[in-house]
């Protein structure tokens, strides 16, 4: 009963031609962690199992390149391929403790950052990097490329801003020099567990330390998408970064974040731990 | 009529006492055992069932399109197509196999669906509409107590009751110097076995029924659908397959598979498939029961224990079930392990509108433990004592009454556990001042944000099924000699992963002198197998240990006659010796055993004998409150140490000591498997499980994604420490080992909790959420 037509196309021109061809009606493939298991429970976008479009027998699809201002991750990367990566370990230490609590290892060695992206779960563990980086991702048609900044691309939970007859190609993380990333998610066990609430930050510190230049701070699980904690970036660079100031922001990010109750957590518990992991981080900063 | 067979060190044993490699690890090892999933018949047919959606309504109409259903080749089944009784049979005969008139909770079957696919199956749901008209529904028990307009179960929905009674509670608060009141709440806890529910039936026609399936107890089944099918007993069958766990969730629910399965095959006479999905099986089958319990403790400065009054209410779900049972553990172990003179239990199962909740180890017991550890901590805290010093003041010793008036004269290793426990944790070093609420704040100030802290509990189990139960305390085996010299034996008792078929191997090793590599146990065929009564109440090393003992010694007497006659020595001048036969005076090597089992084989063929065994007689008087509740006791002392984060309040679980006096270790590496095993599921029920209903009465956390049970990552270093204070009634002085290990784990958790952040909770499990929300009500309460 779980039997889908399933198409293996061999190189991307191909791909693009049947997703051109089938739109809507075909599903692209690639780790399979979450699809398999909505093709089994009927759940999603379909009543019935879908098309599939296989993407794993076109080997150039897999790659993570270092540009002069980005890194450049292909749709078929899987999670141990990024932990493994020196490029990312250099560049995106936060996406690194972000990936290695993912699921499990078997579920690492399968699932995909960009299956990641397009599944757009608010909860999902490496979006509030991505967030946090101001990330690209490349949607392909068989005749236009265009790049769509993270935010635009992911529109709700589980839904995303795509033509019918567009695939994600690339997901493109700018390098950030000089910053300190980090990465902190509260689950209910070590593994295989799902987001209760977490939070990334990007942060640079002016040269004599005394101000916060930048800071980007994404909060995952307490919105229907990733959500910038906007006003306490503009708090935290407005003013000296001080003991005071990590006291006020993390008054502000709990003000600022509207979590729901849901069967994983509570919104009185997940608003307050905005503000203790977002002053465990700023902390840290502090004493470094 | 219990007599301690001489048995004193392990040097004279060949095969009680060690660590021999199970005999079902090969095959499961390498997954070539074959579980229910795993069999196939030619022409084998599936089950799909059409189950309700509300947790309370009236059926009105069933329309059945069995036109289109016969061109798609579908059968479908209602409760008017069972050819017998529609009622699943376990204690009270409330439970239908089919909702006829009225469905009383959300995941009832209402119709069945049989078709060459499971995909078919699934597809002719649409030919089926039933109209329901809901009622109002009740979730919480003591709301469905004495209900004005909900019935569910009789008058009042309480479906059973038992109580303690001793002295008299209310002078014994007034006598006290402080008096500890709470309400505490536990969560219904899913068994989570590997191995999903399932069963195949297979018709001989309209003649007899086989049932294959995935079970505790096949003696339970047979019953079932032979009332459902209206046949005689002996014309069903039941075999068990490999069975990938139960914990009590396959003590009762596969009556209803297998009866599910069983009407299906009557109907279209071909073998029938039945193998629930995670899903499934998560929301319509039993669950551990949530539990309401009111707890009363008073106690003097000086630390004496006046007096204890508790009210449980168990929610029992749509249906009795094994509630009656359940609840009768629960009032036996709501006072604990102690002495005390005035106490009064009162306890009711109470049903809802929830799926019907069942037997799950510990059995009701879990329930009223987490409550009555807490409250001797939270008494021993109220005071200014120790924790451990004020339990060993109180518990249960060798001639002490327990609190229902049973006199226990042997056997009772409670203080051996504590101390060992205590000894071994390092307790007294390691247990610190429980904090402040200002002073956990104050570290986290500096940056300090874990605190660490270890907690206690002592337990009795009262082993086997007890006065409630004595109609199944029987046990029957059967052993029997082959023609290699190997040994077989047949009981009715179940293996599902407790390691049963090798400490019973064990057993008839010894008991005959044999080789434990040349005993095998005959699989689990009611048409072959005795019934040796359930497969629950940590009962089968004891109950079928006896019934083996029992024939192994008529075995013995024959073997010994044999060798008398044919070497012309005297029978009683005999013994056994190394696996060899020899003479006791002489000293002289006559044969192996193995041969000598050869030689009653050629002489009189594959004879089996029959070993019988009752357990010993249990009183319980509930009128008065009193009596003698259980043959044995076993008795445990579980220390747990922490590790828990004051602001986010996750709690990290460090070290688990677990003293368990069991009698005798018949083979200390089960035992070890089962107190790892048991631990880890307790430290599941305190710390993260916890089934999660939506307004409406369903299951709402029905996969093992959003129901979360500890991980190898959650589970800490667990120290088993085994303590053998022998039983005369068990083989070679063994209890049981089943259950207890889960049984305390809970309230050493939460109390190590309390003594880490200064915090107690009233419900479990401890998720980061409540332990956070306890100490911010704290904070509040104290202003700091």
């Amino acid at each position: 009963m779980y039997s889908n037509e399933i198409l293996s196309p061999t190189s991307l021109k191909e791909a693009l031609a049947i997703k051109d061809q089938y739109v809507n009606d075909i599903f692209p493939l690639a780790g399979g962690t979450d699809v398999l298991v909505m093709v089994r429970n009927k759940l999603g976008v379909w009543g019935e199992s879908p098309v599939l479009l296989n993407l794993n027998n076109i080997p150039k699809l897999n790659f993570i390149l270092e540009t002069d201002s980005n890194i450049e991750i292909g749709p078929l990367v899987t999670h141990t391929q990024l932990l493994e990566s020196p490029i990312i370990q250099k560049h995106v230490p936060a996406l690194i403790k972000a990936i290695s609590i993912i699921g499990s290892p078997q579920i690492r060695n399968l699932g995909t950052l960009t299956g990641n992206v397009c599944r757009a779960s608010p909860a999902a563990d490496t979006l509030a990097t991505l967030y946090a980086r101001d990330t690209q991702v490349q949607i392909q048609t068989v005749n236009n490329s265009k790049l769509v900044p993270i935010k635009e691309f992911i529109t709700g939970p589980g839904q995303i801003n795509i033509p019918e007859n567009g695939l994600v190609t690339k997901i493109v993380i700018p390098k950030l020099e000089g910053y300190f990333g980090d990465y902190i998610s509260l689950r209910q066990r070590y593994a295989l567990s799902i987001v209760v609430v977490s939070i990334a930050v990007e942060a640079l510190l002016s040269k004599d330390r005394s101000r916060m230049d930048d800071i980007r701070i994404s909060l995952g699980a307490v919105a229907p998408t990733i959500v910038r904690a906007t006003k306490t970036e503009i708090l935290l660079k407005s003013n000296a970064f001080t003991k005071n100031l990590i006291e006020k922001a993390e008054k502000m990010i709990i003000e600022e974040s509207r979590p729901i109750t849901d069967i994983r957590s509570n919104k009185r518990y997940r608003k307050a731990m905005t503000g203790v992991l977002l002053g465990r981080i700023l902390r840290e900063i502090l004493s470094h | 009529m219990f007599l301690v067979k001489e048995f004193s060190s392990e040097v004279d044993s060949m095969a009680v006492g060690k660590r021999l490699k199970r005999k079902d690890a090969d095959t499961k090892v390498t997954g070539e055992a074959p579980y229910a999933y795993d069999m196939s018949f030619a022409d084998e047919q599936y089950l799909a069932v059409i189950r309700s959606p509300y947790a309370h309504a009236r059926i009105v109409n069933i329309a059945i399109d069995y036109k289109i259903l016969e061109s798609l080749g579908v059968v479908a089944g209602t409760a008017k197509d069972i050819p017998g009784k529609n009622i699943l049979h376990v204690i009270l005969d409330d439970w239908p196999l089919l909702a006829e008139k009225v469905v009383r909770h959300v995941g009832e079957p209402v119709v069945i669906l049989v078709a060459a696919s499971l995909h078919l199956a699934e597809e002719a749901r649409k030919y089926v509409s039933i109209e329901y008209i809901e009622i109002p529904a009740v979730f919480d028990p003591v709301e469905a107590k004495d209900h004005p307009t909900i019935q569910i179960f009789e008058e009042n929905n309480v479906c059973s009751y038992w109580q303690q009674k001793n002295g008299d509670v209310e002078k014994g608060f007034a006598e006290s110097d402080i008096v500890i009141e709470n309400e505490y709440r536990t969560p219904a806890q899913e068994h989570a076995y590997i191995e999903t529910q399932g069963c195949i039936a297979v018709p001989q026609g309209h003649d007899s029924m086989t049932v294959y399936g995935s079970m505790q107890c096949p003696f339970y089944v047979q019953r079932c659908v032979a009332e459902i099918l209206g046949m005689e007993w002996s014309k069903v069958n039941i075999i068990q397959t490999t069975t990938g766990g139960a914990f009590g969730g396959k003590e009762d629910v596969p009556n209803q598979v297998g009866s599910l399965a069983a009407l299906g095959a009557w109907l279209v006479r071909k073998p029938v498939k039945f193998l629930l999905t995670r899903e499934e099986d998560i929301e319509t089958t039993s669950k551990r029961h949530p539990a309401v319990i009111r707890y009363k403790t008073g106690v003097t400065k000086q630390g004496e224990l006046k007096a204890i009054k508790v009210e449980v209410f168990l929610n029992t779900g749509a249906y009795a079930t094994l509630a009656p049972a359940v609840l009768y553990r629960a009032a036996m172990h709501a006072a604990g392990p102690y002495r005390c003179g005035n106490v009064d239990v009162q306890a009711y199962a109470v049903t809802t509108n929830l799926v019907p909740f069942g037997a799950f180890r510990g059995f009701g017991s879990p329930q009223v433990i987490f409550p009555g550890e807490e409250q001797m901590d939270r008494a021993a805290e109220s005071i200014g004592m120790d924790p451990s010093d004020f339990r060993e003041l109180h518990i249960l010793k060798v001639g002490d009454k327990t609190t229902f008036g049973q006199v226990i004269d042997q056997s009772v290793g409670l203080e051996q556990t504590l101390h060992k426990a205590r000894e071994q944790s390092g307790w007294y070093k390691k247990r610190k001042p429980t904090p402040t609420i200002a002073q956990v704040l104050e570290e986290q100030k500096k940056g300090k944000y874990r605190r660490k802290g270890i907690g206690i509990s002592t337990i009795f189990y009262g082993c086997f099924l007890g006065a409630a139960g004595k109609l199944m305390s029987r046990s029957g085996a059967y052993v029997q000699v082959e023609p290699d010299g190997s040994v077989r034996f047949a009981v009715g008792t179940t293996e599902m992963g407790q390691g049963m078929i090798t400490v019973l191997s064990q057993i008839v090793a010894e008991e005959l002198g044999i080789e434990y590599e040349k005993v095998y146990m005959t699989p689990v065929d009611t048409s072959r197998v005795p019934d040796s009564g359930p497969t629950v109440a940590s009962r089968a090393t004891i109950m079928s240990g006896r019934a083996l003992q029992d024939a192994c010694k008529q075995l013995r007497t024959l073997i010994y006659d044999k060798v008398a006659l044919k070497y012309e020595v005297d029978a009683t001048d005999i013994e056994i010796k190394e696996f060899q036969i020899q003479e006791i005076t002489t000293q002289k090597k006559l044969l192996s055993v193995s041969d000598a089992i050869k030689l009653v084989y050629q002489e009189r063929g594959q004879i089996a004998v029959a070993g019988w065994d009752v357990a010993p007689p249990t009183h319980y008087d509930n009128e008065k409150g009193q009596g003698d509740a259980y043959s044995a006791y076993a008795w445990c002392t579980n220390i747990v140490e922490v590790e828990v984060d004051s602001q986010i309040g996750t709690v990290d679980i460090l070290n688990i000591w677990a003293a368990h006096d069991v009698g005798k270790a018949i083979n200390p590496q089960t035992l070890e498997g089962q107190i790892e095993g048991g631990s880890l599921q307790g430290l599941g029920y305190g710390r993260y499980e916890e089934i999660i209903f939506t307004p409406e009465g369903r299951v709402l956390s029905n996969n093992l994604g959003t129901y979360l049970i500890p991980t190898t990552k959650e589970t800490p270093k667990i120290h088993s420490i085994i303590v053998e204070d022998p039983w005369s009634g068990g083989p070679y002085g063994a209890k049981g080992i089943g259950e207890q290990p889960l049984m305390g784990i809970a309230p050493a958790l939460t109390n190590a909790i309390a003594n880490a952040v200064g915090v107690r909770l009233n419900t479990i499990p401890a998720t980061p959420e409540r332990v956070w929300a306890a100490i911010q009500e704290k904070i509040e309460e104290e202003k700091v």
